[in-house]
């Protein structure tokens, strides 16, 4: 265990740019940018906004409620119930899946800049230190193969979205306090309730955990790939990563004129893409997304694929390191 | 007592070369081995093999463990400086001492950081900000507080000043050694390890031709300075080699008595050098390049 951590550890001090420091850019970004739009919506509203035409209307109560009668003979209701959730601004609670959409927002961005890291960091994960000739200092020590093309495995999958996670949730609190603040100064409106804002947070946080971890369950074999691709390679795995599969498509339909490789690729990330956008803002949506996921055959057979691949990354470690 | 490395038959081909050719050999604990070969001797290929690094056929046992299916286990007890190790250059000074304190059970900190106080690498360096001797005085810090019963090093001073070699060397017996540890050593500059080695292997087309004790190289081999008029007579005794030296010729023979030779003129034990020289150079092996035995040799 002990040294599965100090395995670990070494994957963070290695990456520490793209693993640490991009979230944390990306946080400072995203919150420069939410400040400039709330800025540019309080000026919106303040000096552009057209002005409803409230001469002609009729204002008038309607049991416990009130009714809007415009001029053009449109005309709203609105309850007791809602007046009093409109009135103290409490719109995000009234409306929870309007907040978990926006910090869903919030959440995707970080999950997509991710992604592309992650593809770098597995494709160099396991040639980057057989080119520098490294490898024989890490092979000088009693650790295995399987140990650390698995510990490699975990700190992509599971270790680098903790750092991104953190700055998604910095981000977003950090999104609930402009908002608080806009709502209860600039609109000068009580601020929502604590407990609604709670929900709406746990609740996001916990489709950020299940988006990402649903996205990396369909995407395992890609990840395996490029990492069997990172073992395999003398030189530039990128360039296989890429290469085999699109000569595996072209071959196929040359041969057969079918694309059945190809839909199957094209399906998989589908389906790894579509986890973070059906899952990460709807909260409500985890359990019913995980078990459509757990019924797709495609699904396991992924799984069987990675498993083989990271056999055979195992393997080419142990056996065809050396460049 | 157990012994530390016993392989028999040692083989492995790549292609068509064969880089080790039955290659049997005994080490003892306590003692430090000089494996000497000119390039491509296969050296590397035989440490490897004892390393777990490299498949190899033949029987092989190192500390009774198999190095290929118990390596992990095995190098708990043995450790390495390859050539061509190079630290990772992302590396900061004081997460290698973290890494090694963590992965490795007979990692000693406290030696680690007692060889760093003595050189000036900071703790917070980068590898990649090290020189060239900082860098091996890093990696032999990590190495030598390791309390491995079997120490291999394939050209540790490789690249290094000569201040820092001597430097390694004398850390390397007063600091490191003790009965309980063996070396296994390769290196080019055969000089400088002369006086520290108990025993010594030449390496030669994947087969040894020399493994000995230090102690019997005395008994086994004579280097005789013969002038220009007595070299008829010492020829006619069978030098394994021989070569022009100021008035007359350096001979050196193979388990020719030392008491036949002295009549003849000048004797003494030849240097490891030389012999491997000669060894290299032998005139049995016709089929063998003047030069190639030359670059082994600083």
């Amino acid at each position: 265990m002990n040294k599965t951590i100090m395995q670990l550890k070494r994957e963070l001090w290695e990456c520490r740019a793209s693993f640490i420091r991009t979230p944390i850019i990306l946080a400072g970004l995203l919150m420069l940018l939410l400040i400039v739009g709330q800025v540019t919506v309080q000026f919106k509203l303040g000096d552009n906004f057209p002005q409803p035409d409230v001469s002609n209307t009729e204002v008038e109560s309607s049991g416990n409620g009130l009714r809007l009668q415009l001029s053009d003979d449109r005309s709203y209701e609105i309850d007791a119930a809602d007046l009093h959730k409109l009135k103290s601004g409490e719109l995000y609670s009234s409306h929870p899946q309007l907040l978990g959409a926006a910090l869903g927002m919030i959440h995707i961005v970080f999950a997509l800049v991710l992604l592309p890291i992650l593809s770098v960091y597995f494709l160099g994960s396991l040639y980057s230190d057989r080119r520098d000739q490294s490898v024989f200092f890490w092979k000088s020590l009693p650790v295995t193969e399987r140990r650390n093309v698995l510990t490699k495995l975990a700190a992509g999958v599971l270790g680098a979205p903790i750092f991104f996670g953190a700055a998604a949730l910095a981000t977003g609190i950090f999104y609930l306090v402009l908002i608080s603040v806009y709502t209860g100064v600039f609109l000068n409106l009580p601020l929502p309730g604590l407990g609604h804002i709670l929900s709406s947070f746990l609740g996001s946080i916990a489709s950020l955990v299940a988006g990402w971890l649903m996205m990396s369950l369909w995407a395992l074999p890609i990840f395996c790939w490029l990492m069997f691709c990172s073992a395999l390679a003398k030189k530039v795995p990128f360039l296989m990563a890429l290469g085999i599969p699109l000569a595996l498509v072209v071959l196929e339909f040359w041969a057969l004129g079918s694309r059945h490789i190809g839909s199957a690729l094209g399906d998989q990330a589908k389906w790894a893409l579509a986890s973070l956008g059906k899952v990460i803002p709807f909260p409500d949506q985890i359990g019913i997304q995980a078990l459509q996921m757990l019924a797709e055959p495609a699904l396991w057979i992924g799984w069987l694929i990675s498993a083989l691949l990271l056999a055979a990354s195992i393997w080419l470690r142990n056996y065809r390191y050396e460049i | 007592m157990e012994a530390v490395i016993k392989a028999r038959g040692l083989t492995k081909t790549y292609g068509k070369t064969k880089a080790l050719d039955g290659v049997d050999l005994d080490l003892a604990p306590g003692r430090i081995m000089g494996l000497i070969g000119p390039n491509g001797a296969g050296k590397t290929t035989l440490l490897k093999s004892i390393l777990g690094l490299a498949p190899v056929a033949g029987e092989l046992s190192v500390l009774g463990m198999n190095p290929r299916t118990e390596r992990s286990r095995l190098l708990e007890q043995v450790s390495f400086i390859a050539d061509t190790a190079i630290l990772p250059r992302w590396l900061k000074v004081s997460e290698a001492l973290d890494y090694m304190t963590g992965v490795h059970p007979r990692f000693e900190r406290e030696r680690a950081e007692a060889f760093l106080a003595r050189t000036g690498i900071k703790r917070q360096s980068r590898v990649r900000e090290l020189s060239k001797g900082m860098l091996t005085q890093l990696h032999l810090a990590l190495i030598m507080a390791i309390d491995s019963k079997l120490l291999v090093l394939d050209e540790p001073t490789l690249g290094l000043d000569i201040l820092y070699r001597k430097q390694f060397y004398s850390s390397l017996l007063d600091d490191y050694f003790d009965a309980d540890k063996t070396l296994l050593i390769t290196t080019h500059q055969v000089e400088e390890i002369e006086n520290l080695l108990t025993d010594v292997i030449f390496i030669k087309n994947g087969k040894l031709c020399l493994n000995v004790a230090m102690d019997d190289l005395d008994s086994l081999y004579t280097e005789l300075h013969v002038s220009a008029d007595r070299v008829d007579q010492a020829q006619a005794l069978g030098p394994i080699y021989s070569r022009s030296a100021l008035g007359g010729k350096a001979m050196i023979f193979e388990q020719v008595e030392r008491a036949r030779l002295a009549p003849l003129g000048e004797t003494k034990t030849p240097s490891l050098a030389d012999l491997f020289v000669a060894k290299m150079e032998a005139p049995h092996r016709p089929g063998a390049p003047a030069s190639s035995g030359l670059e082994g040799v600083a």
